[in-house]
């Protein structure tokens, strides 16, 4: 009896796929919004930013949180832009009452920095991609997800510079901006090796990604904690492009965004 | 797990739980939430299983292209060379195919002469233009443009797309390669050369699709997508730069006018996170964008077209469209897991 009890359900089951191949539309709750689009006046908050974020569709509901908690429809429901005063991570998430939620958009906001008053470049950038001159690094404007946008300086092997400082100032950390575009041969750096007062180094190995990830603004943050008035920063490319992308063995590029001491 | 594998599955599962105690009534309940996308005139129910084959028989690579026959049949091409022509009629079924040549097939137009059938085949790894007879068999073929002196070697050409005007010229687009557009004679002897890569009026950066424009019998034209810019051009027949009609944040890959309208596959939204972001775009008789399946309703302001972007995950990278004669869309896409093509119902 048993068996002619699962028997039928399969048979159901069965005669449900072969109806659905060419008979039954597409329904609503087979498909996910795409992720709401966040933007900020800026990501490095000098006194504040006003945050914005939209998914033209009707019906959509926006919900965030800055707690570190995914969203959910309990959480803080976007209804306009609003200001920001203090960095933080921010997460938005997209619902509506038949299609199924978004993923989420992710916006750090970060506090500006101490701004170096020199740095001198020891590696080039790519000619393509040489951003606004030679203090793109440490201008306090961090880029978009375009890799076209000026504020990215692009590298094909590794990215060296000095920073100077005027007075021996107290550096805490750190945080050294990058993109991650797969599709575009953009990946992440290597390592960051770290060189101040001559003899003191540190260096932060970057685990490789193992498959195509969505474009993201992405940061390493460096714990220095000491005061120094010169410190050396090299970024490591990777050596090739991995064997699981279609420009396997190629060189990949290296996208390095602001670079905030803070 | 692909998400149109994982989107197969669960509704299967979803429907044969549902099927067991009440099969018939099963349909019911799901019918209201149908996905209806689109806007205004142009709104669409979606079957994304319409085009499955048996990957094993009948695998696809990317689906680039696909036309309509003269017999109503649905024809796809795609760059596996186990068979680069797919011939399905408007159900789905499959009915024949041929092709195994074709490494690069990627541009695909019908041709009517007297009565019968060809096929323009654009392949960007062979660098040629193929004229083929419906059923494969090769008529012509044109290599590279070394006469205009615009080309070096045979691998600076890398054509997408074709259009066939009322004399039976063809205009080809360069749009993986130096971005010029070759016009030739019905015997494939070159006529002229314009375009080329850059930004101005005239030029294209991404020259991917063209399409002889003879909605206004008295002024026949042709419109050329500049997809990278997120610009159609038109261009008169001596090559002359006419007009750009700008889409803010959609990858328009070809032109495909039916009746009085422009229908394009969107490979992508400019400015998403996601490059899997694409959608369809319809203009209307005026050029204005009057429906966005899979993306955000257009809006103009001030008589600018507001950025379009990509709202369901739906679609992955479109990259043609064909519009049969009941109006349905089918759906071809570039680099979405080797999936076939996805119908659109028009309601």
């Amino acid at each position: 009896m048993r068996f002619f009890l699962v028997s039928l359900v399969v048979l159901f089951v069965g005669i449900g796929c072969s109806q659905k191949n060419k008979t039954t539309p597409l329904q609503e709750n087979e498909i996910a919004l795409t992720q709401p689009r966040v933007s900020s006046t800026s990501s490095i908050i000098d006194s504040s930013v006003v945050v914005s974020a939209e998914l033209r569709m009707d019906d959509v509901n926006i919900f965030y949180t800055n707690d570190g908690t995914e969203p959910s429809m309990e959480s803080t429901k976007y209804s306009r832009s609003f200001e920001v005063e203090n960095e933080g991570i921010y997460a938005f998430k997209a619902f509506h009452s038949l299609w199924r939620p978004s993923e989420i958009t992710v916006l750090k906001l970060y506090e500006k920095g101490i701004v170096p008053d020199d740095i001198k470049w020891i590696s080039g950038s790519s000619d393509s991609y040489k951003g606004i001159g030679s203090s793109t690094l440490i201008n306090q404007e961090k880029a978009s997800l375009n890799f076209r946008n000026a504020q990215w300086v692009g590298f094909d092997s590794v990215a060296v510079a000095e920073v100077h400082f005027k007075k021996k100032t107290f550096i805490e950390t750190i945080s050294i901006g990058y993109l991650i575009d797969t599709q575009s041969w953009i990946f992440p750096p290597s390592s960051v090796k770290v060189y101040w007062n001559e003899t003191d180094t540190l260096e932060i190995k970057v685990p490789s990604l193992q498959q195509l990830e969505p474009r993201e603004l992405k940061d390493l943050q460096i714990q220095v904690g000491k005061e120094l008035s010169s410190i050396r920063i090299e970024v490591m490319n990777v050596t090739e492009i991995p064997d699981w992308h279609d420009g396997k063995g190629n060189k990949a590029w290296l996208f390095m965004d602001e670079w905030i001491f803070k | 797990m692909s998400r149109r594998k994982f989107l197969k599955q669960s509704s299967c599962v979803a429907m044969g739980l549902l099927a067991y105690p009440a099969y018939s009534g099963a349909f019911t309940v799901n019918a209201s939430n149908d996905v209806i996308i689109g806007h205004n005139s142009h709104k669409y129910k979606v079957d994304l299983t319409w085009g499955d084959l048996n990957p094993l028989h009948t695998p696809v690579q990317d689906c680039h292209e696909m036309v309509q026959d003269s017999k109503g049949r649905i024809v796809l091409l795609t760059n596996h060379v186990k068979n680069n022509v797919i011939i399905y009629d408007k159900s789905g079924k499959l009915l024949e195919t041929w092709g195994t040549d074709y490494p690069g097939a990627h541009g695909l137009t019908l041709v009517k002469e007297n009565g019968s059938d060809f096929l323009l085949i654009t392949d960007y790894e062979r660098h040629q233009i193929i004229k083929t007879t419906i059923d494969g068999k090769v008529v012509f073929k044109i290599e590279y443009p070394a006469d205009t002196g615009k080309y070096s070697t045979k691998e600076e050409f890398k054509p997408t797309e074709t259009t066939v005007v009322e004399n039976g010229d063809i205009y080809v687009a360069d749009g993986y390669g130096n971005q010029h557009i070759l016009h030739y004679n019905q015997k494939g002897e070159l006529l002229n050369c314009f375009g080329g890569r850059g930004e101005a009026d005239g030029q294209f950066l991404n020259a991917h699709g063209i399409c002889y424009d003879h909605r206004d019998p008295a002024n026949p034209s042709l419109l050329i997508t500049a997809r990278e810019m997120n610009i159609l051009k038109r261009f008169n027949l001596k090559g002359e730069f006419l007009e750009s009609i700008k889409v803010p944040g959609a990858l328009i890959c070809r032109p495909v006018i039916h009746k009085k309208d422009i229908y394009f596959a969107v490979l992508q939204s400019k400015n998403a996170s996601n490059s899997d972001s694409g959608f369809v775009l319809i203009m209307n008789e005026k050029n204005e964008v009057v429906s966005c399946p899979g993306a955000t309703a257009p809006s103009y302001k001030n008589k600018k077209l507001n950025e379009l972007y990509q709202t369901v995950r739906l679609f992955q990278h479109p990259h043609d469209v064909c519009v049969d004669d009941d109006e349905n869309m089918y759906v071809a896409q570039w680099n979405s897991g080797q999936t076939y093509p996805i119908k659109l119902t028009r309601v």
